[in-house]
């Protein structure tokens, strides 16, 4: 099992992943922990420097709101929260900027790989190619015309 | 540690590799010991099932993201037998003339390396997909060319009993694609060449008679799952090399000669690096398309490449990938990955300039450091690339394009005639802006002196007679293509070089 990295900070990652992937927020917690955690496995293999510069940034996303709008990230509306993190993205710092790229490509990691996600973005793997098309349509036609 | 002795040992079994130990199978069949050591493992087929994280953690270093140290770009790179073959999409582009002779280098001549690279062409049955076997994606990339007048060239792909799965870049699960771990090794195999996998090559060091080889096998389970266990047992060896060749890649190539003490007589060692930086671009069409079915490569835009730096490609990515690869988040990134089935996508890639501050370099562990930056002639060939991408999808009837270097990212129709206004070099922010890199060459470059390159033209390191250098990084340049063909050419020419020296 890979060690914790990301998913203690569950409750401040989530409003930064459902301003980042709106269908997060439809996630329970299970399924959120589950993108966390899938999350935690890709980070295993690297440098435990990146995972507490992670960690910390989590923390600079969530509290510096309070500097400009007297909240929390989480207690932003979700226009503002959205308005922050482009703001970041688009900042003259290049660390902020590779902070927010880094952090929205591990949600991405953790939400876009899933299978179940990917056949509803109309993706799934067919190894059989073109065969396994003409396979499926021929079986929806199956099933229209009996 | 124990001792082995060999005639050649060859380090790495990619694009490189694998084609030194074909040519050098005439001298394992005559009964000289040619060892082909791989970081990685062997995979067969059956390990394939086209799922990103599985296949990006098992064949990619660094899960295909590895950072170059302003974290500006990630590089893609495999390990395992057949090294980057593995996951290339087979484009086999001969190498550009203007290249070559831009290199000049005495001996290594553009008409020589096209007919070794014909030849590969054949020997890995290179040939145009017939046109059934095209997918829409790349007929609107063809089409959008051509409403434009501009020529689309259709290239060749290495490929045999393809079935379109269009999983290339993520192992192929149909073992259609040939690479060297399909065409190359194999008939070294057959010939006597041996191979050791899991081995890790730590250094290597001039001995009396050739090349000291400290070679660490591993037995370490992998973390992603159970995998073959190496041919040699674990342990150190230190194998003694007549000659000695080294094709590890262009990252891998310059750390091991770096960490094994030969910077210090060869200044530009891990410097002139470069990778033809990318971006994969979407555009959205009114109704589904096959993007996710059919080879997914086949054709190109080149006509700017020699004035404006940059070159286009048709290409498909899979979610993550292409969820990575689109500038921003929220709902109008989540809404374009919604219409995956409507996205037609291209590769833009940009020429970049080979410099001496882009380099490799090694950390305290002797493992390697990727210097490079985006440079502002490369932004502005990616942003020209951006814009000549933007036109080929609205060409193509896209209602709807992402240009990571445009705020607001996406171009509607209206944004048609203003696209040169609309994607701009001030909207393009490194560290924002996803740009990966799959073409990495450089860092062992080839000339003729120790003040200005690393090898002889013949891929010989200098004041190193015993030690050679076979894969991408002994470019001088970038190529300005797809770079695997002119691997293998410019490999099978070194080969000739250590074959003379054996034969001596």
């Amino acid at each position: 099992m890979a060690a914790a990295i990301l998913t203690p900070l569950h409750d401040k990652l989530r409003p930064i992943a459902e301003t980042m992937v709106p269908p997060i927020a439809d996630l329970d917690d299970a399924a959120f922990l589950k993108v966390l955690a899938l999350i935690d496995v890709r980070l295993a293999g690297e440098p435990p420097a990146l995972g507490r510069q992670l960690r910390l940034f989590v923390k600079v996303l969530t509290f510096l709101p309070i500097f400009f709008a007297l909240r929390t990230f989480g207690g932003l509306a979700p226009k503002r929260r959205l308005a922050f993190l482009e703001a970041l993205q688009d900042c003259p710092i290049q660390k902020l900027r590779v902070g927010v790229w880094g952090l929205r490509t591990l949600i991405y990691l953790g939400y876009y790989t899933d299978p179940e996600v990917q056949a509803a973005l109309g993706y799934r793997p067919r190894l059989d190619g073109w065969e396994g098309l003409a396979r499926e349509k021929a079986q929806q036609a199956h099933e229209v015309h009996p | 540690m124990s001792r082995i002795d060999c005639d050649v040992a060859v380090i790495g079994s990619g694009a490189g590799g694998g084609t030194v130990v074909a040519a050098l199978a005439e001298l394992a069949r005559a009964g000289k010991r040619v060892i082909l050591f791989e970081k990685g493992t062997k995979l067969d087929r059956s390990r394939f099932n086209g799922r990103e994280v599985d296949m990006a953690e098992l064949l990619f270093e660094a899960g295909g993201s590895f950072p170059v140290v302003d974290h500006s770009v990630t590089l893609a790179f495999s390990e395992g037998v057949g090294g980057s073959t593995q996951v290339y999409t087979g484009t086999s582009l001969l190498p550009p003339k203007r290249v070559i002779e831009r290199w000049n280098l005495p001996g290594v001549d553009h008409a020589d390396l096209c007919e070794r690279a014909e030849a590969f062409r054949v020997q890995n049955n290179a040939h145009l997909l017939p046109g059934p076997d095209i997918n829409d994606n790349n007929r609107l990339f063809q089409k959008g060319c051509e409403a434009l007048g501009w020529h689309a060239e259709q290239f060749p792909v290495n490929v045999k009993g393809c079935k379109g799965s269009s999983l290339c870049n993520l192992g192929c699960p149909n073992d259609a694609k040939m690479g060297t771990q399909q065409v190359q090794i194999p008939a070294a195999r057959a010939a006597g060449v041996e191979l050791v996998t899991r081995a890790k090559v730590r250094t290597v060091r001039a001995g009396d008679a050739g090349g000291i080889l400290d070679v660490e096998v591993s037995a370490a389970p992998h973390p992603h799952g159970k995998i073959a266990q190496s041919e040699w047992e674990p342990g150190r060896y230190e194998v003694h090399a007549h000659t000695v060749v080294v094709a590890g890649g262009a990252v891998h190539s310059p750390a091991l000669l770096l960490r094994s003490g030969f910077g210090l007589d060869l200044p530009v060692l891990g410097r002139y690096w470069t990778c033809q930086p990318a971006h994969i671009l979407v555009g959205e069409h009114d109704k589904p398309l096959t993007n996710a079915i059919g080879h997914p490569k086949s054709f190109l835009y080149d006509q700017r490449v020699a004035e404006d730096r940059y070159f286009v490609e048709a290409c498909m990515y899979f979610p993550f990938v292409t969820a990575k690869n689109l500038t921003g988040f929220g709902p109008e990134h989540h809404r374009l990955l919604k219409a995956y089935e409507r996205l037609q996508m291209i590769l833009v890639l940009a020429c970049d300039d080979a410099l001496p501050d882009q380099r490799v370099t090694i950390d305290a562990a002797g493992e390697p450091v990727v210097h490079y930056k985006l440079m502002p002639p490369t932004i502005t060939a990616l942003c020209k690339a951006t814009r000549a991408a933007a036109q080929i999808f609205f060409a193509a009837g896209a209602l709807a394009v992402h240009a990571p270097s445009a705020r607001p990212t996406l171009l509607t129709r209206a944004d048609k005639d203003h696209i040169d206004a609309r994607i701009s070099e001030r909207h393009f922010l490194p560290g924002s802006v996803s740009v990966s890199a799959a073409h990495l060459m450089g860092g062992c470059r080839m000339g003729t002196t120790t003040a200005t390159s690393v090898t002889t033209p013949h891929g010989q390191v200098h004041g190193q007679p015993w030690l050679y250098v076979a894969d991408a990084s002994l470019f001088p340049t970038a190529i300005e293509v797809n770079p695997y063909l002119t691997v293998m050419a410019l490999a099978d020419h070194v080969a000739q070089a250590v074959l003379a020296r054996e034969s001596h």
